[in-house]
């Protein structure tokens, strides 16, 4: 008896797709919309301290793939040191000043390094969907030859 | 029934998601004497530290009791935390002085040889010393918990 797998590559395609396209999305929203932003928030030159804690409370909510709960060496420092001193600020109603910078541009790498790992995890799954696409058609083919 | 399922279902949810500290890390022990007005006080430290592994709450209004049982007795000693922040360590340090007699579980306990911690001085420490996990509890009585994102948001909106 031989076996149809031609349902097993298209579930397999759909199931990879998917998984591209949710992470796609998220990766490519903080890519065009949110890093644009804290960047222009980073750089700007007046109203320091409002800017700041805008672009800071957008960078505490960690990208998906750069959680700062993870164990690199990384985010022990941000964990242990940026977070902290960040959130006590906000705490005590302190102004930001230009020395937090250094901060948030670190938050900022963070983030960025996140949203890379995000993309190339889409370039990943998109294989994974043209290989299993690939293996569908010439299945496929297979199956209709023999009738 | 049906309709209180899922608000049942969701305080499952965010109590899970909030732990509140409920250890104290390095938990060491210190004793005192000290002699006042001819009699001898002594007095019994604890300190260690306490975590908010928590990313985004902060854990206010933080009480809550140190424990240690030695034989029958429990020596109970009530603390506050001051506001503890997302990831934040805070070294606590309670105290409890008393004549011999009142002291003298704990004594027993860490078998501190009172006569050395008496001499040589009016005042004198003992050696710091762990405390046997089976004689120590760690009890958060009550808390209430605040979103940090809001605590930054309404940092921003009261400067507007």
């Amino acid at each position: 008896m031989k076996i149809n797998d031609t349902k097993l590559y298209l579930f397999f395609s759909i199931t990879t797709l998917v998984i591209a396209v949710i992470i796609g999305s998220i990766t490519y929203y903080s890519k065009l919309v949110v890093e644009p932003r804290v960047e222009k928030l980073i750089a700007a030159e007046g109203n320091v301290s409002e800017n700041y804690r805008i672009a800071y409370s957008i960078l505490r909510n960690p990208q998906m793939f750069a959680d700062y709960e993870n164990f690199d060496r990384e985010s022990i420092w941000i964990k242990n040191v940026i977070i902290p001193y960040m959130d006590d600020k906000a705490f005590h109603s302190r102004s930001y000043t230009p020395d937090e910078k250094v901060y948030l541009e670190a938050l900022m790498k963070r983030r960025k390094q996140g949203s890379d790992l995000g993309r190339n995890t889409v370039v990943f799954f998109t294989i994974l969907t043209l290989l299993g696409l690939g293996f569908y058609l010439y299945e496929r083919k297979k199956v209709n030859a023999q009738g | 029934m049906k309709r209180y399922l899922v608000p049942i279902f969701l305080a499952f949810i965010i109590a899970g998601c909030t732990q509140a500290p409920d250890r104290l890390y390095h938990p060491k022990a210190i004793f005192k004497a000290e002699i006042k007005d001819n009699d001898v006080y002594y007095t019994f430290y604890v300190k260690g530290i306490v975590y908010n592994s928590n990313s985004e709450r902060v854990f206010r209004d933080v009480k809550g009791e140190v424990r240690i049982s030695s034989g029958k007795s429990v020596t109970v000693l009530p603390f506050e935390i001051p506001p503890l922040l997302p990831f934040q360590k805070y070294t606590l340090n309670v105290e409890k002085t008393g004549k011999e007699n009142e002291m003298k579980p704990l004594l027993d306990l860490f078998r501190v040889d009172i006569d050395r911690l008496i001499t040589g001085g009016y005042m004198n420490f003992s050696d710091e010393m762990d405390i046997p996990s089976g004689n120590f509890d760690f009890v958060i009585i009550n808390y209430t918990t605040e979103n940090i994102f809001d605590i930054i948001k309404k940092g921003r909106s009261d400067e507007n």
